[in-house]
């Protein structure tokens, strides 16, 4: 008898008899149907919120305090650390970023760095040369002299147009976890990541979209749904949905819509308990996101000439 | 299928007893099966439940009076070695237990001689939380509701893992990850044996925890493609009819799992930790918000308790563990016999002492032959002698011998890199999954190795070194013709097969230590002995 056969017999035997209803722990019913609840349904954790709304918008802007966690300052850090590969270490190691040592043995520089992993992780310009494209897929453990590990895992890639007089338009997926402690920003502290992100930045205008979140170590977490702001739009006071996970792995919504425009939302816990509102001010994180993007971008490759292998 | 329908229809009549008299109806099953004798199944239990064989005096104790065989079984419950029998005793269903996952020991910069304890460290994870439980005879919920996991100084040193101070081997221990606390589901070992990737997005992890905790292979369900099925998948488990009856439920059970849903494959740095960012990227990937059939789910940690609610799981939990018990599937003939162990495993708090002290009493787990009014059905079912697994071999092995069979840091009957653990019968997690129940060349191969490898550390240990922990009263210069070597040989038998030796076995026995000793010297003669001793079938089986 095939298991499926099988369990239908349990559940038409258990239909013979009475049978709680889902979650209330008792009573009369017809039927038994997949995923009823046992006899005595057992406890379950306790869902109450440790938070009030203000004190978890708190949490909400402390854990924007490196605004939301992007790539510049990984691709950064990847140059910056790439910089002390020698001319044998890593061995096939090319000039755009990729590599790939066992991660058992890795190599050593003598000046004594450690490269040991796989993968790639480039940047540059594309085509007509206004397009920065920078992609990683990526599992690497790099040890420097001190002894600090700048490890990571994960696959993105950003597409960013530069207009070539101080305006981007960025398109990013980002998946992963990197970690640095020399690094600058939140690669010091170590993100997980998991977003899609797009919008345009420059002087004038600020617009951005984002689903998705980040976690520093387990703790701090974010996550964004539907959630977006613009400068030109509700004064750059954003719209939609962030999310901030607490220590009960219980998760806090902080909803703005679309009319009030004043930095104030409804904080609801668990989806079920509201809180009430709570305001704050977060348009100067979410300005940073873009913001560090044209200063890489423009820092870094602005009046470069594209690579000649990949004018294409 | 027409059992189903009869009962269905009994189901709908309701009929008076007179109306269900059957005079076709099949013996009882406890008339169809004849008991091992009450000390053959003492040792049954007692390998079983604790990994070695009964001593001298509790088969001493069972043969002058049967009815202690209840308080011995109890014993053994509370026995030291129960837990560490309970990891690998359910390391045959759960499979977590592979010599390879897809970060390897070198991964994490591991000394090559620790890969074995890598391996089993890892997949031993989740075990050893089921084993904990088992152990306190806690509330079998627990496997899926604890909020603590099972470490050791290895898995603490590589994953985030708060170990208790000055502490050594397996203990209770915390992520500090930010993962929600529900037991086996929260933990690395059981999701780095059910792995998942980008596009499946922990669908297979799904049909892994619906097999094992609920006993429902969704896998086995008949399906039907359609060749719209296979335009684009992610549309047509939305809306194809044949795909939808499954995926409806199966979506938003994957939905609880995505802080496990790594983006990258064999990273250390994502398979490590979880991912709590990910937790509500669910509802964007599959497009559906996390629950369980049906009923809306906050995440994980509501995940393990729908689990621990779930109609099935108490009964799922009866049957695996009679599986494990009675070394064979369960069957639609046992049906009767799981639900009369599940109510009172319910009613008493799903105990699981209480459970495993039933299961031993069934007739099923004692049977040890067939009696005449026993059916074909039955005879083709039930298994009335089993053979030890590799791990039972192992571990009444070094109890008898003190055997400590490791190379190269493998330990031998526990791996199949360097070892001989599916050889020899047992379950390799991945491509083996049931252990072995009839001897085949490897398997006699195997054992042969492992007897000679027992006897040489038995004639060191007792004879050689004189320790004389399981060889008493008789010396390497004791002749065969002196009584106290007929004592001792006599005494072994007892031991090792808790049975009494018969005079041709004797007589049979002492010819074979004469005829190696006449060419060779007592050592020889002694290990020759002791390893025909240990491959017999009366050792080997149980």
């Amino acid at each position: 008898m095939s298991d499926w056969t099988r369990n239908l017999l349990v559940v038409t035997l258990a239909g013979c008899t009475s049978s709680p209803t889902p979650g209330d722990g008792g009573g009369d019913t017809d039927s038994t149907v997949i995923g009823d609840t046992a006899e005595e349904p057992l406890g379950g954790p306790s869902v109450e919120p440790d938070l009030t709304a203000d004190e978890a918008v708190a949490a909400i802007s402390a854990a924007l305090r490196f605004s939301i966690p992007a790539f510049p300052i990984l691709a950064s850090t990847w140059d910056d650390v790439f910089e002390n590969a020698s001319d044998t270490c890593p061995p096939n190691y090319l000039a755009f970023g990729t590599f790939d040592v066992p991660l058992a043995e890795g190599c050593t520089t003598d000046e004594g760095w450690n490269f040991s992993g796989v993968g790639g992780a480039q940047g540059d310009w594309l085509k007509s040369g206004d397009q920065y494209f920078f992609g990683w897929k990526t599992d690497f453990n790099i040890t420097d002299p001190e002894g600090e590990v700048f490890k990571g895992g994960g696959q993105g890639d950003a597409s960013v147009a530069y207009d070539g007089a101080g305006s981007i338009t960025y398109d990013l997926e980002t998946y992963g976890i990197f970690e640095y402690p020399q690094g600058e920003l939140w690669m010091a502290e170590g993100a997980s990541l998991a977003y899609f992100a797009t919008g345009t930045y420059s002087d004038d205008d600020d617009y951005g979209t984002i689903t998705g979140g980040y976690s520093y170590g387990g703790g701090e977490t974010l996550y964004f749904d539907a959630f977006s702001w613009q400068r030109s739009e509700c004064d750059g006071y954003p719209v939609g949905d962030i999310y901030f996970r607490d220590q009960s792995a219980r998760w806090y919504r902080w909803r703005f819509d679309a009319k009030s425009c004043d930095g104030c939302g409804d904080v609801v816990f668990d989806d079920e308990v509201e809180l009430g509102q709570a305001c704050l001010d977060i348009r100067p994180a979410l300005t940073g996101f873009g913001q560090l993007m044209l200063e890489y971008i423009t820092a870094s490759y602005v009046g470069l000439e594209p690579l000649p292998e990949q004018q294409q | 299928m027409s059992l189903l329908l009869s009962l269905l229809l009994s189901c709908a009549d309701k009929p008076g007893p007179a109306a269900v008299e059957d005079d076709t109806a099949e013996p009882a099953i406890a008339d169809q099966l004849v008991a091992l004798s009450a000390p053959r199944l003492l040792r049954r239990a007692s390998l079983d439940l604790r990994g070695v064989l009964p001593t001298t005096d509790e088969l001493d104790a069972v043969e002058a009076d049967p009815t202690v065989y209840a308080d011995l079984v109890a014993t053994y419950l509370d026995d030291e070695r129960f837990e560490a029998r309970m990891v690998s005793l359910q390391s045959e269903r759960w499979h977590t237990v592979m010599d390879v996952y897809q970060v390897w020991y070198s991964d994490y910069g591991i000394d090559p001689v620790e890969a074995d304890n890598f391996a089993h460290s890892v997949g031993g994870e989740p075990l050893r939380l089921i084993a904990r439980v088992m152990a306190e005879d806690a509330p079998w919920s627990e496997i899926v509701t604890a909020d603590y996991t099972m470490s050791n100084e290895l898995l603490a040193s590589i994953w985030p893992i708060e170990y208790p101070d000055g502490a050594t081997g397996w203990q209770k221990s915390t992520y500090t990850d930010g993962r929600p606390a529900a037991g086996v589901l929260s933990t690395n070992g059981l999701w780095w044996r059910y792995v998942t990737n980008i596009s499946n997005k922990n669908r297979g992890r799904v049909a892994a925890m619906s097999r094992l905790l609920l006993c429902e292979d969704i896998l086995s369900r008949p399906v039907v493609f359609t060749a719209s099925s296979g335009a684009d998948p992610e549309e047509a488990i939305k809306t194809d009819p044949v795909c939808v009856s499954c995926h409806s439920s199966i979506e938003p059970l994957a939905g609880n799992l995505f802080g496990f849903w790594w983006t990258i494959q064999y990273n250390t740095a994502e398979m490590s930790v979880y991912h709590p960012e990910r937790e509500l990227l669910a509802m964007e990937m599959l497009g559906v918000e996390p629950g369980w059939y049906g009923a809306p789910s906050s995440g994980l940690q509501d995940m393990g308790w729908f689990v621990a609610n779930d109609l099935r799981f108490a009964r799922c939990g009866v049957e695996s563990n009679a599986e494990l018990l009675w070394r064979r599937p369960v069957e639609l003939a046992d049906f009767q016999a799981i639900e009369d162990m599940r109510e009172p495993f319910v009613a008493g708090g799903m105990l699981p002492k209480g459970l495993l002290a039933t299961i031993v009493e069934t007739p099923q787990y004692q049977a040890g032959g067939f009696s005449d009014l026993a059916t074909d059905e039955t005879r083709e079912r039930e298994l009335v002698e089993r053979l030890l697994s590799p791990n039972q071999l192992k571990t009444a092995v070094a109890d008898l011998t003190g055997l400590d069979w490791v190379y190269a840091g493998y330990d031998q009957l526990e791996n199949d890199v360097v070892g001989y653990r599916t050889l020899l019968g047992g379950v390799d997690g991945y491509s083996v999954g049931r252990i072995q129940q009839q001897p085949g060349i490897t398997w006699y191969l195997a054992m042969k190795r492992l007897a000679q490898a027992g006897a040489e550390a038995l004639v060191q240990r007792d004879l050689i070194s004189k320790e004389h922990v399981l060889i008493v009263g008789a010396e390497l210069t004791t002749t065969s013709s002196d009584p106290a070597f007929i004592t001792a040989i006599e005494d072994l038998h007892w031991r090792l097969y808790a049975e009494s030796a018969e005079d041709q076995w004797v007589t049979d026995i002492v010819a074979l230590y004469d005829e190696v000793l006449s060419g060779s010297n007592e050592i020889q003669a002694w290990e020759a002995t002791l390893e025909v001793m240990f491959r017999d079938p009366r050792f080997t089986s149980y």
